[in-house]
């Protein structure tokens, strides 16, 4: 009976253990998984809800996700998911949030101007193939380099340059065609 | 964007840091207690696991283990009280046959004693007392097992298989070889 009981106790143990680590990711990669999601949605209200998603299938797995490396990867990679199957979802759905904290504009022209320029390279960044869209995505977030985009992705550095490369150049014609 | 992917164009620079500027948004200040919330809106999936671990897995075990055994000790008992089970017939109003006839189970067709397994015979043959006979046969094939009975009263004689004796063999004799300049170190 004392064995049995030690064992429970142990359980109880472990899993405070891991609670008190999960809070520790979940403080210090909100941030990251929101912005996953909402480089792809576009609308706060949705991309929180699919970060917190994410979060709550990582707290499901997190005996298998302790490692912090491995669970930023983890997370960006289902979010990402939740992300585009959310944007599927709702791509018939009009009303997208359109403001967007834009820098501080001197005149009412530049403020139009400005907010022309980043409507239509939302809209380039939308329309480039989902696997240049993450790797601009990711590196535009948190000043991620080449090293961490790969590790969060999974895939090796000469992929995510190559890439990096590809989407850079694609978004820079869409926005030249555009003359913006 | 990193210094080290090596960009010269300034345009370049200027679009990375516009979609650093439209990635730059920060979640809700409860966004971390939102989580919280909807973790703990699913204690169901830990509770369900230990209630697997700790109940379930050990009363099925336990219940797989009683229906092995039941079924095989079943299986070791039912076929020995009907395999040999003789079957006795009435003889059929105005037949000539004057006595009952007793049909062992080597004269009952093969397809007619597995129907009337089929229909019960098991649970027939577990019910009736030791003394009583066993009528394994469907019922619907009464009559004619009847008239089987009435062409055959007496089962054909078939002769004893010949006993054979048991082949003795005797061992093989060669005899030696008797050849005084023949062999291989003499010739040496």
């Amino acid at each position: 009976m004392n064995e049995w009981a030690d064992s429970l106790e142990g359980l109880v143990t472990v899993d405070a253990g891991l609670e008190s680590e999960f809070e520790a990711r979940l403080r210090e990669s909100s941030t990251l998984a929101f912005r996953v999601a909402y480089g792809v949605l576009r609308h706060r209200q949705d991309a929180e809800d699919v970060a917190q998603d994410a979060f709550v299938r990582a707290h499901r797995s997190f005996r298998q996700l302790r490692d912090r490396d491995r669970f930023r990867a983890w997370l960006v990679r289902m979010t990402w998911r939740l992300a585009i199957d959310r944007w599927r979802a709702d791509r018939r759905r009009t009303a997208r949030e359109e403001a967007v904290d834009m820098p501080q504009a001197a005149s009412l022209e530049q403020q139009a101007v400005a907010h022309d320029r980043a409507t239509h390279l939302r809209a380039a960044i939308e329309a480039l193939p989902e696997k240049l869209r993450i790797v601009i995505v990711l590196a535009a977030i948190e000043e991620h380099d080449i090293r961490e985009v790969a590790r969060l992705l999974g895939v090796p550095e000469g992929t995510v340059k190559s890439r990096l490369f590809l989407a850079r150049k694609a978004l820079a014609e869409k926005l030249r065609c555009l003359n913006i | 964007m990193p210094e080290h992917l090596n960009v010269q164009d300034d345009d370049l620079h200027a679009m990375d840091r516009e979609i650093s500027q439209l990635l730059a948004v920060e979640p809700s200040a409860d966004f971390a207690a939102k989580v919280r919330v909807r973790i703990a809106e699913q204690p169901m999936a830990r509770a369900a696991w230990r209630f697997w671990v700790m109940a379930v897995i050990p009363a099925a075990a336990v219940l797989l283990w009683l229906v092995a055994t039941t079924d095989y000790s079943a299986h070791d008992r039912q076929p020995s009280s009907v395999a040999h089970a003789d079957v006795t017939l009435a003889p059929a109003p105005g037949n000539s046959v004057q006595r009952p006839v007793k049909v062992g189970p080597d004269a009952v067709p093969n397809h007619i004693r597995s129907r009337g397994l089929a229909a019960g015979g098991w649970r027939l043959a577990a019910r009736l007392q030791p003394g009583e006979p066993e009528i394994l046969i469907d019922p619907s094939l009464t009559a004619a097992v009847r008239r089987l009975g009435a062409e055959q009263p007496t089962l054909p004689d078939v002769s004893p298989e010949p006993s054979l004796d048991p082949v003795v063999v005797e061992p093989l004799k060669v005899p030696d070889i008797v050849d005084g300049g023949t062999k291989q170190g003499d010739r040496q």
